[in-house]
């Protein structure tokens, strides 16, 4: 650690270097793709600038291929300053290493024993792809390696985000590595305490903590009133995983209906649960869903639907076959309460020729009910691609309800569609053709990519969408509206900053429709995350015009 | 200066000092005399034996100067360091050097050692250069310098010692191990000591 803390100090000193890491991102526009349009000259220039003050990490050291002796054993490459070697025992002195899969290990001797293959070492430093830690002392054999007195971070410099244990283990060949009695610690405070916590050395630490995406739990924006809360807020279970996320959170705060949010929500494999209940002036509502294959539970007062029941799928080849049963409820549509059961049948045919693939996956719905009444539905979709030079895609959706369906849950949709996607180098282009509807969605992307990020520009446009019904019942309307943004290369210094703007423009409307500013800051252990969007013009009936002040938190 | 060839189809008893102190010669064919220089020369080779030292020098070409030089092309010669062949040898009485080229030597300690050149001294050392080999132990190096009295040897610049399922490798030009052999073992130290470095690293420089 000391060695670490020195370099850093020494590389500060000389190494003081101004970095540009400029950044202006489109922070993707709530709307969908392909349903804006436009043809005005340009509003904006955009490129905006900010540099940063950057110190290069500390001088590697030197490769253990490249240290003055080596020694090639079955437990991967040793080296070091000098070797005495008596053709059972191999010592190394004077800074020693050993270099295998998945492992960097660093200590100032190194004992290989031929006969038994094991390899020990005291006060040693090991870099993994994600990880650096250290040990008073460590073994390798069968290519795991067994330390002691562990400090272990993820940072690149320093260790304020890091966990100590007592004893590691870390087989090599898997990555896997077991913490026991070992406690999670940020900026010197303690966050939480494991028994035995299992890490995968090639993997981030949030992902094996159970926090694969580490989205800040503080929401704070507006749109008809005040939202603020916690959102998700991880809360560490028996297992040392924080699986299980609390969300408490009011909602348009001083707005016509102000709104307490509570809710729970838990994920293990094969197995999910979210709850939420919301107290308001019009009266309590609730939402839930609890998932463990093949029985699920579902609740939506708000909309009216309820349901228990079962499905599973079975496969064999390309064929499943999904039987399903419940009792369900939807009062959005009418319906009282009633058994359904039946099952969905599915064939997936796959053909690839060279750059050429194509895919065909039809399928059957059938179902009864505890009515004189039952289900049939049938359709599929049809597929080909060309990936070579470019990329080329056309697909055809269809379905046809032949009887309707009581309940949402078995439903599929009556549609007949045809979309296609276009992609050379940094053009993109995709469109829809919905002919039940008789409307036309595309989109088209343009990039510019530079050493520091790309330049990029969007053209969203909906044709002949107005007044069309959308299945959640909301009317559609035209669409043409342009995005232009820009996103910087991510992140790759320490104490380095990027700048994330992007601004979109309605033509139909003649105003801003969108605009939205996000500042990245990295440090040793974290990438902070701090930004503001405004929908001004809402150009899609899901989204609504609000501003949102996001924070973010990535751990490196 | 006149040189006089005579034939001669006797068997020679010669004196020589130091490694071959007294050399008896057995030409494969002639053995040709220039009167003139006194040097020998057995254009078809044969053999030269030392009883005392038990030295045996045996070559397709041989040339010798009675206490002065033996030189032979296409040789073998056993002596007690171990077994030696090259492809050219040179023998000088006056310092008591062995000069070879195209050298393998296999002894007690090491088995098809080969390298490009070879320096035998009077003290017991062999200084080998150049694409230096052994079979066993599996040595690679560029110089290796043997102390056949004290059974250690000294590899300088940049090596490959393998032994058994490891492999020992020195990267740099400036590497050194130092190889002891004893009970059965062969022990590799790339520390060598002051006294040992001293004595044996000025050996490289003559050849």
């Amino acid at each position: 650690m000391e060695y670490t803390k020195n370099k850093l100090q020494d590389s500060r000193i000389l190494s003081l270097t101004l970095a540009f890491c400029i950044g202006l991102k489109a922070s993707s526009p709530s709307t969908p793709q392909g349903r804006k349009a436009g043809l005005l000259p340009l509003l904006c220039a955009l490129a905006l600038g900010w540099s940063g003050l950057a110190w290069a990490s500390p001088a590697s050291p030197t490769p253990c291929a490249e240290q003055p002796y080596t020694l090639e054993t079955p437990e991967g490459l040793a080296g070091g300053g000098n070797l005495e070697f008596d053709g059972d025992l191999a010592i190394f002195s004077d800074g020693a290493c050993l270099q295998t899969q998945g492992l960097s290990l660093r200590a100032p001797e190194l004992r290989y024993d031929q006969a038994s293959g094991e390899l020990t070492a005291p006060q040693i430093e090991v870099e993994t792809p994600r990880y650096r830690f250290w040990a008073e002392a460590g073994q390798v054999k069968g290519r795991v390696l067994q330390a002691r007195g562990i400090r272990i971070t993820t940072c690149r410099c320093g260790d304020d985000l890091r966990l100590i244990s007592e004893h590691l283990s870390f087989d090599t060949q898997s990555g896997e590595v077991i913490l026991q009695e070992s406690r999670l610690e940020a900026y010197q405070l303690g966050l939480a305490q494991f028994e035995a916590l299992r890490l995968n050395a090639n993997r981030p630490l949030g992902e094996s903590l159970g926090l694969d995406t580490l989205a800040f739990p503080l929401r704070f924006d507006f749109d008809q009133g005040l939202n603020l809360g916690l959102v998700d807020f991880p809360l560490l279970d028996a297992e040392g995983r924080f699986s299980t996320r609390l969300t408490l959170l009011g909602l348009q705060l001083w707005g016509p209906e102000p709104t307490l949010r509570l809710g729970v929500s838990g994920q293990a494999p094969g197995r999910r649960a979210r709850i939420e209940f919301d107290l308001k002036q019009s009266g309590p509502a609730s939402r839930g869903e609890v998932v463990a294959d093949p029985v699920f539970f579902l609740h939506d007062s708000t909309l009216g639907r309820h349901a228990f029941g079962l499905r599973h799928s079975f496969t064999l080849g390309g064929l499943s076959l999904r039987p399903y049963a419940w009792v369900a409820q939807d009062l959005s549509n009418g319906v009282s309460a009633g058994l359904a059961a039946g099952a969905e049948l599915r064939y997936n045919l796959e053909v690839q020729e060279g750059p050429f693939r194509f895919r065909l996956e039809p399928f059957g719905v059938l179902g009864f009910y505890n009515q004189p009444q039952q289900y049939l539905a049938y359709g599929g979709y049809a597929e080909g691609r060309y990936e070579g030079a470019f990329a080329l895609r056309l697909g055809y959706t269809w379905a046809i309800e032949s009887t309707p369906g009581h309940f949402w849950l078995e439903r599929r949709e009556a549609t007949q569609a045809l979309s296609g996607s276009f992609s050379y180098q940094n053009i993109q282009l995709e469109a829809t053709h919905n002919f039940l509807l008789d409307q036309t969605q595309a989109s088209l992307r343009l990039g510019y990519p530079q050493s520091y990020g790309e330049i990029w520009a969007q053209l969203n446009t909906c044709w002949n969408c107005v007044g069309k019904t959308l299945s959640n019942g909301r009317d559609d309307w035209e669409r043409r509206e342009l995005v232009l943004g820009f996103t910087p290369v991510p992140l790759s210094c320490t104490y380095d900053l990027s700048l994330t703007p992007f601004l979109g423009y309605d033509f139909l409307r003649q105003g801003v429709s969108r605009w939205g500013l996000e500042l990245r800051y990295a440090d040793c252990c974290f990438i902070w995350r701090l930004g503001y969007q405004e929908v001004r013009i809402a150009q899609h009936p899901d989204e609504i015009p609000n501003g949102k002040l996001t924070f973010g938190l990535e751990i490196r | 200066m006149k040189r006089w060839w005579i034939l001669l189809t006797f068997l020679s008893l010669i004196a020589l000092a130091s490694r071959f102190a007294g050399f008896e010669v057995r030409p494969r064919g002639n053995s040709e005399l220039d009167v003139g220089t006194g040097i020998y020369t057995l254009p078809t080779g044969g053999t030269i034996s030392d009883n005392k030292s038990g030295l045996v020098l045996e070559a397709r070409y041989i040339q010798y100067k009675d206490g002065e030089f033996i030189r032979a092309q296409g040789a073998t010669l056993r002596a007690k360091e171990g077994d030696f062949s090259a492809s050219s040898l040179e023998y000088l009485q006056k310092p008591d050097t062995l000069r070879m080229n195209g050298v393998r030597f296999s002894s007690k300690e090491f088995k098809a050692l080969t390298a490009q050149q070879g320096l035998l001294l009077g003290d017991n050392v062999l200084v080998l250069k150049g694409e230096v080999r052994s079979s066993e132990p599996v040595l690679e190096a560029s110089t290796l310098i043997v102390d056949t009295t004290k059974d250690l040897a000294l590899v300088l610049g940049a090596f490959t010692f393998r032994d058994g399922a490891t492999t020992l490798r020195g990267n740099r030009p400036d590497s050194t191990l130092l190889l002891t052999v004893g009970g059965g073992k062969v022990r590799a130290n790339t520390r060598v000591p002051a006294d040992v470095y001293n004595r044996l690293r000025p050996y490289a420089d003559k050849l």
